[in-house]
């Protein structure tokens, strides 16, 4: 199995740790990733698809043909550039948008054709690789761990651009068997669905307002569930949900923190991948003592 | 042969754009009398072509006017009264196909109403005087489904003297009515109104009550239905069976499967009654779920050491001995066969599953259909009529309803099912009533309440303080505790809001269900773009279907609530009897004639009819039922076929006209 | 023109989690563009709008409601420009073809941990190409938000 491995724009500088854990995990399970070399940003929502309809359809085709070019589907690990890559796919079935994007792209002597399909890496373990395989990896299961699971939004809807889907999109399944096969509870809480606040341009706006997204998920989790970690499969969450955890607790509103992790951070160090490797140095040590 | 025209300006409709003057001047020589008016529909008008027909100045009638799907029947009724074969009339229609269509080229519109009155004209110089046919009918008619629409119907035929074949696929009649408590507006008692029924169709002399039976194949045409029906096996013998229902509390554990009846919220055996109030209250084994105990299937004997007889528990609890599994019973049931004039299909409704719906928590016990909580509500339901929670039994201390869950919306039905808002009021007033600690909320995206009482019955519950928010819900998250938060919107105040609730109630949309569209399909009745059955008009003849002879009754045509139904079946069982009130019945004569003399007996018409009207014995011979006159059988090569009516030297003659 | 076919049946904003914290109501956006005409681009709050789609999804009468709102913005930005800080951010995705400036300590890290770098950041064709795209569909926009007037 191979695939375009598309990083986005933060996990590469922000949170470099997570791309490692994402290589290190994906070659334990045999599976191959290809390097785009020259890839962009994605364009995220908040910026150029807010402005050009065409200046987005070609950034985006632009990054989709690289990967054509290697004759790979493409996986991502940001569920912005899942979402944003999808929605160029979709809209560029369309033969006029895609007639007028070729033409911008034939500038740099590249060319779209719409036949690399988008993936996100949580994709990849829950639909292309056997579960078992999966399982038998696992060398240290995690005990009486409570985790609270967080999706998302731009993962779980909307359904029809999305070439693999959950079954119930307001129950999603995939991220808690995944966490679920690796020893630890994933119980539901009422604002499982619900968005962190960070995708697009709420933050830059309004940063006030955005930390109220995390208030209500973190108030949700600690009081239903009361979990020892949050487990998120998008970098854009993870990020949001750390800083403005911080930011919460600095203003008094909230007198917890829980530590935040991508799945395949918490996946590497149960198949015993080092966790110096995976995490950065500051997490570690915090992460290590909650899941031991 | 003496051609009268007459023209009608049909108000401003024709005159606009065709110059009546203009035809009036160009026909004066070609016809006997060409006269125009107003309203060729009105009684004037009528007057003028009877008194010309009278006064021996006209023997053939062309009208210009409208389609002859509006008014031929009364233009052929006006010819009759004056004495004229009624189909020595032809209609050329210069409003549909003419003045409506070219409002803007009033010249050339004028031209070709010239060509169409032509066409008519060459036309009705070819017809014949036929007579209509007549055939002698069946005083019998087929209800199918023993609902409340289905139960009234046969009654009211039954009073009027029809033998009633009443088939309803349950073991019991009553449908959906006897799973209510208590039904808007005057709150009475749901099962009140039904039982009476129930039990004066199974008692009636005129009426054949078959129940666990389904319809299997209809053949012929109106007046005469050559029908057949699958009685199921019941594995009992229903004339021993007394009803008292020891054998259903027997059956071991694993042979228990959640109850139709209660809609999912109980659980009921292998050997089952329908329900406490089931008429006919007879026990039926379900050979799917039973286990077969001790091993011993249906169709055997079992004898145990020391020679005696092993009897299931089932065959032991049975006072009349009317369960015998030893015996052979034949699983497919038992086929009838009956003739009948008419049929009225009353097939009902179904409910959408909540299950569809994956916003609104559909795996959480305390998030039910509005069906389900009817069964709570109602004394014979799984809690006895108290509102209690069914997962853990306590009484829920806030209940919220949500209305248009499928209804109104582009992803399911984009129709409105009419009865769910003064159900979901009722509903809330009954709890209301019995419990009045409970908060009660409905989400709305409108209140529709229509008609006589029930704005009042509205009203009547706000003043009881039951919560209406404007503003449909997006979706249900469930709470630890069992709890429920709805995410909605209060459009009064303008802000979204939350509801924590114990119990949420979805009112899902009613559709036809499945099998009542593999029926329609056996019959030949359309499904329409809705989803239901499909009525031959919908203001003019909502009862009848497109078929003469099969009408229909109830929510199978549409949504509708109990008085409209009972309306519905009534309107049915009136247009059957006036079928079927004859002797006879009349029939247009436009089917297909042979000409035995040209006929070589060569077969290629009975192969290629659809409708298996024509049948080849040395000579091809029709039957004249079945024949619709379609014309396929007129491309006979020997020329030896015609359609009455509408002969080929008939259509020449117009197309002739047409092309000039 | 499908807006017009909206009830105000309220699903939209009773299942959008911005709605609930920020001045965005995609069900008065549409109610006041039905009655009195004002058109979706003149309001600033469709920058709360987080793209979840969670509103598309649900509504009965299959209104594309945040694909309205993200074509909006398009018209949106020429008349009033980015807002907040918004034409920063913008401003780099034009000139180094990504979102997130790539920091010394980040890039340490990531030769630390061993891992290739190859962003459009570094690649010199690869950030000229972005460049004259945005440049060229979107650029006056840009300048003009990012200016210290705007």
């Amino acid at each position: 199995m191979r695939f375009g491995f598309f990083l986005g724009c933060q996990i590469p500088f922000l949170k470099p740790e997570v791309e490692a854990s994402i290589r290190k995990v994906m070659s334990v399970l045999g599976v191959e990733l290809l390097d785009l070399e020259g890839y962009s940003c994605c364009p995220t929502w908040m910026s150029v698809p807010s402005l050009d309809l065409n200046a987005w359809l070609a950034i985006s085709a632009r990054n989709l043909a690289i990967a054509e070019n290697l004759g790979v589907d493409v996986v991502t690990g940001c569920s912005n550039c899942f979402s944003v890559l999808n929605h160029a796919i979709y809209l560029l079935k369309d033969e006029r948008r895609r007639f007028d994007v070729n033409r911008i792209l034939s500038k740099f002597g590249k060319f779209y054709r719409g036949t690399s399909k988008v993936y996100h890496v949580l994709h990849v373990f829950s639909d292309f690789v056997d579960m078992r395989e999966l399982k038998r990896k696992i060398k240290y299961p995690l005990k009486d761990l409570t985790v609270a699971i967080h999706p998302g939004c731009q993962l779980l809807w909307p359904t029809r651009v999305m070439d693999v889907r959950e079954e119930n999109p307001f129950y999603p399944e995939k991220l808690k068997n995944l966490v679920e096969i690796l020893g630890a509870k994933a119980p539901y809480y009422s604002r499982l669905d619900y968005c962190c606040g960070a995708g697009t341009s709420v933050a830059y706006i309004d940063y006030e307002k955005s930390s109220y997204f995390v208030l209500t998920k973190l108030e949700s989790m600690k009081e239903e569930i009361d979990p020892d970690i949050i487990v998120t499969p998008c970098s854009t969450c993870l990020i949001q949900l750390e800083e403005m955890q911080k930011r919460l607790k600095k203003d008094g509103k909230i007198n917890f923190e829980i530590p935040v992790v991508y799945y395949t951070q918490l996946l590497a160090i149960c198949m015993g991948i080092p966790a110096n490797e995976v995490l950065k140095e500051e997490s570690m040590k915090k992460i290590l003592e909650v899941i031991r | 042969m003496k051609i009268g025209l007459y023209i009608c300006h049909c108000g401003r409709n024709i005159a606009d754009v065709v110059d009546i003057k203009n035809l009036i001047g160009y026909f004066k020589d070609k016809v006997n009398v060409v006269r125009d008016h107003l309203f060729m529909c009105s009684e004037p008008a009528w007057e003028m072509i009877r008194s010309d027909v009278t006064n021996k100045l006209v023997d053939r009638v062309v009208i210009a006017a409208c389609s002859p799907y509006n008014h031929e029947k009364f233009f052929r009724s006006a010819l009759e009264t004056a004495g004229l074969s009624k189909y020595l009339l032809e209609i050329a229609n210069i409003r549909e196909q003419c003045s409506w269509v070219h409002g803007k080229n009033k010249r050339e519109a004028t031209e070709k109403a010239k060509r169409l009155i032509e066409a008519a004209i060459s036309k009705v110089k070819t017809l014949k005087p036929l007579d209509d046919l007549r055939f002698e009918v069946e005083r019998s008619v087929l209800v199918i489904g023993g609902g409340i629409a289905g139960m009234t119907a046969s009654l009211d035929l039954a009073k009027m003297g029809f033998k009633v074949y009443l088939v309803e696929k349950e073991p019991s009649v009553g449908g959906k009515l006897i799973k209510f408590d208590k039904i808007f507006p005057l709150n009475d008692c749901a099962s009140c109104v039904v039982s009476s029924l129930m039990a004066e169709v199974a008692n009636n002399p005129m009426i054949e009550l078959i129940t666990y039976a389904e319809v299997e194949e209809v053949d012929g045409s109106f007046g005469n239905f050559n029908v057949k029906v699958r009685k199921k096996q019941t594995y009992v013998d229903w004339e021993k069976c007394i009803g008292c229902g020891a054998c259903t509390t027997v059956c071991p554990p694993k042979a228990w499967k959640p109850n139709e009846f209660d809609e999912g919220l109980s659980k009921r055996a292998a050997m089952y009654i329908v329900s406490p109030q089931a008429v006919p209250k007879k026990a039926v084994h379900d050979p799917e779920l039973c286990v077969n105990c001790g091993k011993k299937k249906l169709g055997t004997r079992r004898f145990l050491r020391g020679g005696k007889e092993y009897l299931t528990p089932c065959e032991k609890a049975c006072p009349t001995k009317a369960i015998d599994r030893s015996k052979s019973w034949n699983p497919e049931g038992e086929l009838l066969n009956f003739n009948v004039g008419a049929i009225i299909v009353a097939t009902g409704y179904k409910v959408m599953e909540k299950e569809t719906f994956k916003e609104y928590a559909p795996h959480s016990p305390n998030v039910i259909t509005a069906l389900q909580f009817e069964r709570i509500l109602s004394p014979t339901g799984p809690t006895g009529g108290k509102v209690l929670r069914l997962s853990d039994g306590k009484k829920p201390k806030a209940i919220s309803f949500i209305s248009c869950v499928g209804s109104r919306d582009v992803r399911y039905h984009t129709y409105c099912s009419k009865v769910c808002c003064l159900y979901m009021l009722k509903q809330a007033r009954l709890v209301k009533e019995r419990e009045p600690e409970i908060d009660v909320y409905i989400h709305v995206i409108d209140v529709r309440a229509p008609g006589k009482d029930l704005e009042e019955y509205y009203i009547e519950a706000r003043r009881m303080g039951i919560g209406v928010i404007r503003g449909k819900v997006g979706g249900i998250e469930e709470l630890p505790n069992g709890r429920l938060r709805i995410l909605g919107f209060d459009a009064d105040l303008g802000m979204p809001v939350e509801v924590e609730v114990d119990l949420v109630v979805l009112a899902t949309a009613i559709e036809l269900p499945e099998d009542s569209k593999e029926l329609a399909r056996k019959i030949g009745v359309a499904v329409d773009p809705s989803g239901f059955l499909k009525e031959d008009h919908p203001k003019l003849r909502p009862v009848e279907s497109t078929l003469s002879g099969i009408f229909l009754a109830g929510c199978c045509q549409g949504p509708k609530d109990v008085s409209e139904t009972v309306a519905q079946a009534k309107a049915a069982a009136a247009s059957v009897a006036s079928l079927l009130s004859k002797e006879e019945i009349k029939v247009e004569p436009f089917i297909a004639k042979v000409n035995e003399e040209a006929c070589s007996g060569c077969g290629i018409c009975e192969n290629v009819c659809p409708f298996n009207a024509i049948k080849v014995n040395e000579v091809a011979v029709v039957d004249e039922r079945s024949c619709k006159g379609c014309g396929i059988c007129a491309s006979c090569p020997a020329k030896a076929i015609d359609i009455q009516g509408y002969s080929a030297e008939s259509i020449i003659a117009e197309i002739d006209a047409l092309v000039g | 023109m499908s807006l017009n076919s909206c009830i105000q049946c309220g699903t939209c904003i009773a299942s959008c989690p911005s709605g609930r914290i920020t001045a965005l109501n995609t069900r008065r956006i549409i109610a006041e563009f039905i009655s009195s005409g004002k058109k979706v681009e003149e309001r600033d709050e469709i920058w709360f709008c987080v793209t979840c789609y969670a509103c598309q999804e649900r509504c009965p009468r299959g209104i594309e409601i945040t694909d309205t709102l993200i074509e909006a913005r398009r018209t949106l930005v020429r008349n009033k420009g980015l807002p907040g800080r918004l034409g920063y951010a913008f401003t780099f995705l034009m000139n180094h073809a990504a979102l997130v400036p790539a920091r010394e300590e980040h890039v340490e890290l990531r030769r630390k941990l061993g891992l290739p770098i190859y962003h459009a950041q570094f690649d010199e064709k690869a950030k000229e190409e972005v460049r004259r795209i945005v440049e060229k569909h979107a650029g006056s926009v840009v300048r003009w938000s990012s200016s210290p007037a705007a």
